[in-house]
C-alpha cells in the first residue's frame, strides 16, 4: 500500500475493501424496491402496479444476495454464524442478524402471498419437476376462496405496512454503522443514516425503472407510460431530498470548517476528484436531475420519456455507487492523523477484487430472471389467462376455460367469472398465469 | 377483516406457513444452544476459557525491557535522548527469533545467536529482527508534514541534506553519517 504524508503506523491500509461498498448498495436497493412495492400495497398507487410485482421480487431477489459480499470479506466466513447466534445488544453490527433475519422473512412471506393464487393455479397445471416446485411452494394447501384471499390481502397489507420501517431500520442502520465511527470525520455524523436511506429509495426507484424497461424491451411490449413517468416523478422527488441531504452535509462541514476540513477538502478535490466530483455530483445527480425534470412532463413523447428515464435511471444507479464507494473507501483513504492520505488498490482477481464483485451485482438479476421465468411478474390484460380454480374438480378443469396458459379477453373473462360466481367459494380470482416468458 | 377467518379451513395455508416458521425459528434456537459455549458470556460478550487460552499464547511482540537484559549499553545510550520513548521494535523489528535463539544461548552457551540481517525497506518480507540504516526508518517519523507540532523534529530531507553539505544525498545510509540510532544528538 503506497501512503503518502503523515499516517499512523497502525493505520496505513484500507480494511474494508469494494465488498463493503457493494453491501450497502446491494441492501439500498433492496429498500428502495420495497418501498415502492408499499407504495402499491399500502398507499394504493395504481399506477404503480405494472411494476408491483416486480418491486417486491426484485427486493427479495437482491436480499438473498445482500450477504454475499460480507461473507466473501470475512476470511473465515463461517464466522458469520457467530453474529446471528451470540448477539450483543451493544452492537450495531451483531445488530445485522436480526434485522436481516426478519427482513429477509417478512419479504418471502409477502412474496409467497401475493403470488399463492399463481402457486395453486401452476401447481394444478405444470407437470414435471416444475410442477413439484410449484407444489412444494404452495405448501400442501392448493385452495382458494374469495374469504383466504381476503385474509392474504389483508395480510399483505399489514406486511407492507411493517415492512415499511423494517426496509428503513435494514439500510439506516447501515448508515448508521459509518455514522457512528466517531474517529472519521467524513463518515461521523447523525445525518449518515439518512442519507443512506435517502439515496437507498433513490437507487431502488431507479433500478426498478431500468429493470421495467428492460423486461417490456425483452417482452416486446411497450411500457406503461403512466407507469414510468410516475417512478420518474417519485425518482427525481427523492433524487433531489437525497442530493440535498448529502450536500447539505458537506456544505456544513466546510461551513464549520472543523480541524478536520483541510483534510477532508483535500480528500474530495484531489484523492475522489473523479468517483465524487465528475461521477457523483456532476454524471450521477445533476445530469438525471435536467433528464428526468424533461422525462416528467406530462405531454412528453412516450419514447422520449422511456429514453431519458431509462438514461436517467442507469445514471442514478452510478451515482449512488459512486456515493457508497466514496463514504465507505474515501472515509478509509483519509487517514486518522487528518494529515495524510492512503491508497486503495483495487485488484481484479482475488476474493474481494473487482471480478468477485461484478459476480455478486450480476447474480440478483440472474436471480430475477430465473424468478420471472418461475412466476409471473406481470399484470396486465394481454397476458392474463385464467388459472384453474382452486376449487374446481379434475374434469372441470380439463375444459377449455381452465386450460393451461391461455390467453382471453375481457369479454371471455367476465363471462367466465359470472359463470363461476353461482358458486360463492368457486369465484375465479383472476389467478394471474403469465403466458409468456421473459 | 372477520378474525373468526383465522380458524376456519380459508387460512390453513397460513397456520401451515405459521407451522413451518415456528418449526424452523425451534430448530434455529435448538442449534445456538448447541453451537454457544458454555462458558460464553460469563465475564463479557466472550467464552470466558479464551482469556485462559490467550494468556498462554507465546508473546511475539517484545518489551523493551526484554531487549535491554541483555543490551544494557543501549538503555544507557538512549537515556538522555529523545529516541529514549521510541521502543526497540519500531526499528528493529519484534525479534522473537533472536529472543528464542539468546534464551537457548542462556542455556547452552555453545549455541551461537545468529546476527541481525540488514533491513531491506520492507517489513512485509523481513518481519523478524534486523539492524537498519535505511533513512526510510528515520523519515517514517521525521519527515515534515503540514500539522506536524512545533516541538516535533521534522525535515524537508532535500533542505536537510543541502544544509548539512551531506555528499552521498542519495545514500540509504545518509542519515547515520551524523547520527546515531540511540542517541541521535538531536
Amino acid at each position: 500500500m503506497d501512503a503518502s504524508s503523515f499516517v499512523f503506523p497502525n493505520d496505513p491500509h484500507v480494511p474494508w475493501s469494494i465488498m463493503i461498498v457493494l453491501y450497502p448498495y446491494i441492501t439500498g436497493l433492496v429498500a428502495g424496491a420495497f418501498v415502492v412495492s408499499a407504495l402499491y400495497h399500502v398507499f394504493h398507487q395504481e399506477v404503480l402496479k405494472p411494476v408491483a410485482r416486480l418491486a417486491l421480487v426484485t427486493a427479495l431477489c437482491f436480499c438473498a444476495f445482500a450477504t454475499l459480499p460480507l461473507l466473501l470479506h470475512l476470511h473465515h466466513p463461517e464466522r458469520a454464524f457467530n453474529i446471528m447466534i451470540t448477539p450483543s445488544a451493544t452492537s450495531a453490527m451483531s445488530g445485522f442478524g436480526i434485522i436481516y433475519n426478519a427482513y429477509m422473512l417478512l419479504l418471502i412471506v409477502e412474496v409467497w402471498l401475493v403470488f399463492r393464487p399463481d402457486i395453486v393455479a401452476l401447481a394444478k397445471t405444470t407437470d414435471g419437476r416444475l410442477g413439484m416446485v410449484y407444489r412444494l411452494l404452495s405448501l400442501g394447501d392448493r385452495e382458494i376462496t374469495k374469504e383466504s384471499r381476503a385474509v392474504d390481502e389483508w395480510l399483505i397489507r399489514a406486511l407492507a405496512i411493517a415492512g415499511i420501517p423494517a426496509a428503513c431500520v435494514l439500510h439506516g442502520y447501515v448508515g448508521f454503522l459509518f455514522g457512528a465511527v466517531k474517529a472519521n470525520p467524513w463518515w461521523s455524523t447523525a445525518l449518515m443514516p439518512v442519507i443512506f436511506l435517502a439515496s437507498a429509495v433513490v437507487s431502488g426507484i431507479a433500478a426498478l425503472i431500468a429493470l421495467y424497461l428492460f423486461f417490456c424491451w425483452r417482452r416486446k411490449v411497450s411500457p406503461d407510460a403512466d407507469c414510468v413517468r410516475a417512478m420518474s416523478r417519485y425518482l427525481w422527488v427523492s433524487l433531489t431530498v437525497a442530493v440535498s441531504l448529502e450536500m447539505l452535509e458537506l456544505i456544513h462541514m466546510a461551513y464549520e470548517s472543523g480541524a478536520e476540513w483541510h483534510a477532508i477538502s483535500t480528500l474530495l478535490t484531489e484523492r475522489l476528484a473523479i468517483s465524487y466530483g465528475v461521477v457523483q455530483v456532476l454524471i450521477g445527480s445533476v445530469c438525471p436531475f435536467l433528464l428526468l425534470l424533461l422525462a416528467v412532463r406530462p405531454r412528453l413523447n412516450p419514447r422520449w420519456l422511456t429514453a431519458l428515464s431509462g438514461i436517467a435511471s442507469v445514471l442514478i444507479l452510478v451515482q449512488v455507487f459512486a456515493m457508497r464507494w466514496n463514504v465507505v473507501v474515501g472515509g478509509q483513504m483519509l487517514s486518522k492523523s487528518f494529515r495524510g492520505f492512503v491508497e486503495y488498490p483495487l485488484h481484479i482477481g482475488g476474493r474481494e477484487g473487482l471480478i468477485a464483485a461484478a459476480v455478486i451485482l450480476v447474480l440478483p438479476f440472474v436471480a430475477l430472471i430465473f424468478a420471472s421465468r418461475l412466476l409471473p411478474l406481470w399484470e396486465s390484460d394481454e397476458t392474463h389467462a385464467l388459472g384453474s380454480n382452486p376449487l374446481q374438480t379434475a374434469d372441470t378443469r380439463n375444459s377449455p376455460t381452465t386450460d393451461t396458459l391461455i390467453s382471453v379477453t375481457n369479454q371471455q373473462r367476465t363471462m367466465l367469472n359470472e359463470e363461476n360466481s353461482a358458486d360463492p367459494d368457486s369465484v375465479d380470482y383472476g389467478a394471474v398465469v403469465r403466458n409468456e416468458h421473459v | 377483516m372477520n378474525w373468526k377467518l383465522i380458524f376456519s379451513r380459508n387460512t390453513r395455508h397460513l397456520r401451515i406457513l405459521v407451522f413451518l416458521i415456528v418449526t424452523g425459528s425451534g430448530g434455529a434456537f435448538f442449534v445456538r444452544s448447541q453451537m454457544v459455549p458454555a462458558d460464553y458470556g460469563q465475564t463479557g460478550p466472550y467464552r470466558h476459557a479464551a482469556l485462559v487460552e490467550i494468556a498462554a499464547q507465546p508473546s511475539v511482540l517484545q518489551s523493551d525491557s526484554t531487549c535491554l537484559k541483555c543490551h544494557t549499553n543501549v538503555e544507557e545510550e538512549r537515556s538522555e535522548s529523545p529516541h529514549a520513548a521510541v521502543r526497540c521494535l519500531h526499528c528493529h523489528g519484534n525479534g522473537k527469533e533472536h529472543i528464542a535463539d539468546a534464551e537457548k544461548a542462556a542455556e547452552f552457551p555453545e549455541h551461537m545467536i545468529s546476527p541481525a540481517g540488514e533491513w531491506d525497506g520492507d517489513f512485509r518480507t523481513h518481519t523478524d529482527l534486523f539492524i537498519t540504516h535505511d533513512r526510510a526508518t528515520c523519515l517514517s517519523c521525521h519527515t515534515s508534514v503540514v500539522g506536524m507540532p512545533d516541538a516535533f523534529l521534522s525535515i524537508n530531507v532535500a533542505e536537510h541534506l543541502d544544509e548539512q553539505g551531506a555528499e552521498e544525498i542519495n545514500s540509504k545510509n545518509v542519515c547515520f553519517e551524523c547520527h546515531e540510532g540511540h542517541s541521535p544528538g538531536l
